[in-house]
C-alpha cells in the first residue's frame, strides 16, 4: 500500500478543517484504487481534529465505492493523539472498524 | 440617552457571578443601541477568562450598537496588567470602546491573547500559531500541547461554524500558575444566535432544545447537530470528552444555560441569571 506523508503535503502541525483534508483526496484515491488501502504517516503532525479525520474518512468511502471494492484497509501511523471515543464515533458513521496499537490506527471500511 | 452600568463582583470567574439586574440586558437586540454603557471592573481582584470573554463579547455588541461604551480599567494594577497583558484593552479600543489604561505596563502576551476570528482558514492558521507558542514559551507539560491545540481548534470551528455571529468570535489561550498548580485555559465566544437557536435549526431537535439549559446538554451529545448532516456533531462531544478527565473543568454559557463540568461530573446545565449574549465555552486542563 502506499504511504502518505500527511505533513509534507499539508506543511501545518495542526489539522483543523475539512478544506485541509481535500488536499490528500488525489493521493488516496489512486491508492485506494490500485492497492485496496492507504497508509497515512502523520510523522511531524501536533494534533488533528474530529473534523479532520471525518473528512479524511469520508474520501476513503468514496474511494471505496468508486473503486468497486468491498472493503480497504486504512492505516495511520504516528498519530499524534490516542483512538478516542470521539475518533471512534467518526469511524461507527463510516461503517469503519478502528483499533489502537501504539501510535498507529488500523482501520477496515466496509461497504454497505 | 440611558445610561448602563454593569459592576463586576471583586471574583469574576464568569458572566453568571454578575448581578442580573444590571446585566440581563441583551446587547444582539436592535433597540440596545440607546444606551450608553459602562463595564466597571475597578473593584476586580480576580478575573477568569470566561468572565473576560464576556466583557470582550458584551463590549464588541455594544459597540456595534452605536452604543457609547466604556471599560473601567480594575484598580488592582496585577489585574490590569494581566487583562493588558491577555489585549483586552488593545481589542477594545480598535473597535470603539474607551478603555482609559494609563500607566498599566504590558508583559509578554502569554500563549495566545485575545484573538478575533471568523472563518474556518483563519482558526486553522490560529491554532498552528498557538501550537508553535506553546513550544516556544515551554511551560506546563509538554504531551497536553496536543490536547490544548486541539480544544481550542474544535471549539473555534464551532464558533465560526453555528455561531451566525455579527461580531465573529473570539478566543484566547493562558497558561496559569497557582497554588493550587499549573492549568492551560481555552477559551472562545461568539455573540451570536446560541445553542439553543443553533439545534432548533435542525427540526428533529426543535422538541428537545426546549430551553437554553437543555440545549447545552444535548449539544454536548453524540452526533448532535444543527445542520441535520449525518457527519456534523462529534465537536462538542469530543471536547466534552476530553475534559472529562481528572481535574479538567469545562464552562459552556449560552443565553440563559449554563453548564460546569469537573473531570466529567456535574453534567446537568442549570438556569443561569445573567444571559451570554451568544455562546462561551472555557476548557481548563491541569498540568
Amino acid at each position: 500500500m502506499r504511504t502518505i506523508e500527511v505533513f509534507q503535503l499539508l506543511q501545518r502541525k495542526v489539522l483543523v478543517t475539512r478544506e485541509s483534508a481535500s488536499i490528500v483526496r488525489d493521493a488516496i484515491d489512486s491508492s485506494v484504487k490500485s492497492d485496496g488501502g492507504v497508509n497515512l504517516d502523520f510523522t511531524g503532525i501536533d494534533a488533528m481534529t474530529p473534523s479532520f479525520v471525518d473528512e479524511i474518512i469520508g474520501m476513503i468511502d468514496d474511494a471505496r465505492a468508486a473503486s468497486d471494492r468491498r472493503e480497504v484497509r486504512v492505516v495511520f501511523m504516528h498519530t499524534p493523539t490516542s483512538l478516542s471515543t470521539k475518533f471512534l464515533a467518526i469511524g461507527k458513521r463510516h461503517r469503519t472498524t478502528m483499533s489502537e496499537s501504539g501510535s498507529v490506527w488500523e482501520m477496515t471500511n466496509v461497504g454497505a | 440617552m440611558l445610561g448602563m452600568q454593569i459592576q463586576a463582583p471583586t471574583r469574576f470567574v464568569h458572566a453568571g457571578d454578575l448581578d442580573p439586574k444590571s446585566a440581563s440586558e441583551d446587547p444582539r437586540r436592535p433597540n440596545f443601541s440607546d444606551r450608553s454603557l459602562d463595564i466597571d471592573l475597578r473593584d476586580c481582584e480576580f478575573i477568569q477568562p470566561a468572565a473576560v470573554l464576556w466583557c470582550v463579547t458584551y463590549a464588541l455588541l455594544a459597540a456595534q450598537r452605536s452604543t457609547t461604551c466604556r471599560l473601567l480599567v480594575p484598580e488592582n494594577l496585577g489585574v490590569a496588567i494581566y487583562l493588558k497583558s491577555i489585549d483586552l484593552f488593545k481589542i477594545l479600543q480598535e473597535n470603539g470602546v474607551e478603555v482609559d489604561d494609563r500607566g498599566v505596563g504590558g508583559r509578554p502576551a502569554g500563549i495566545l491573547p485575545i484573538t478575533r476570528f471568523s472563518t474556518e482558514s483563519e482558526v486553522e492558521k490560529i491554532a498552528n500559531e498557538a501550537r508553535d507558542r506553546l513550544t516556544t514559551a515551554g511551560v506546563g507539560a509538554a504531551n497536553l500541547y496536543s490536547v490544548v491545540a486541539e480544544v481550542f481548534a474544535e471549539l473555534a470551528m464551532n464558533a465560526v461554524q453555528h455561531a451566525h455571529s455579527e461580531i465573529g468570535a473570539v478566543g484566547l489561550i493562558q497558561f496559569y500558575q497557582s497554588d493550587a498548580g499549573e492549568r492551560f485555559v481555552c477559551a472562545v465566544a461568539d455573540g451570536g444566535i446560541g445553542i439553543r437557536r443553533s439545534l432548533e435549526s435542525n427540526e428533529d431537535l426543535r422538541g428537545r432544545a426546549t430551553y437554553d439549559w437543555t440545549a447545552i446538554e444535548l449539544a454536548l451529545e453524540e452526533g448532535i447537530s444543527g445542520t441535520g448532516s449525518s457527519r456534523r456533531g462529534i465537536g462538542l462531544f469530543g471536547v466534552a470528552e476530553d475534559m472529562a478527565m481528572p481535574g479538567r473543568q469545562l464552562i459552556v454559557h449560552s443565553g440563559i444555560g449554563l453548564l460546569r463540568t469537573i473531570g466529567g461530573t456535574g453534567s446537568e446545565a442549570t438556569r443561569s441569571s445573567v444571559r451570554f449574549p451568544g455562546t462561551l465555552v472555557s476548557a481548563s486542563i491541569p498540568t
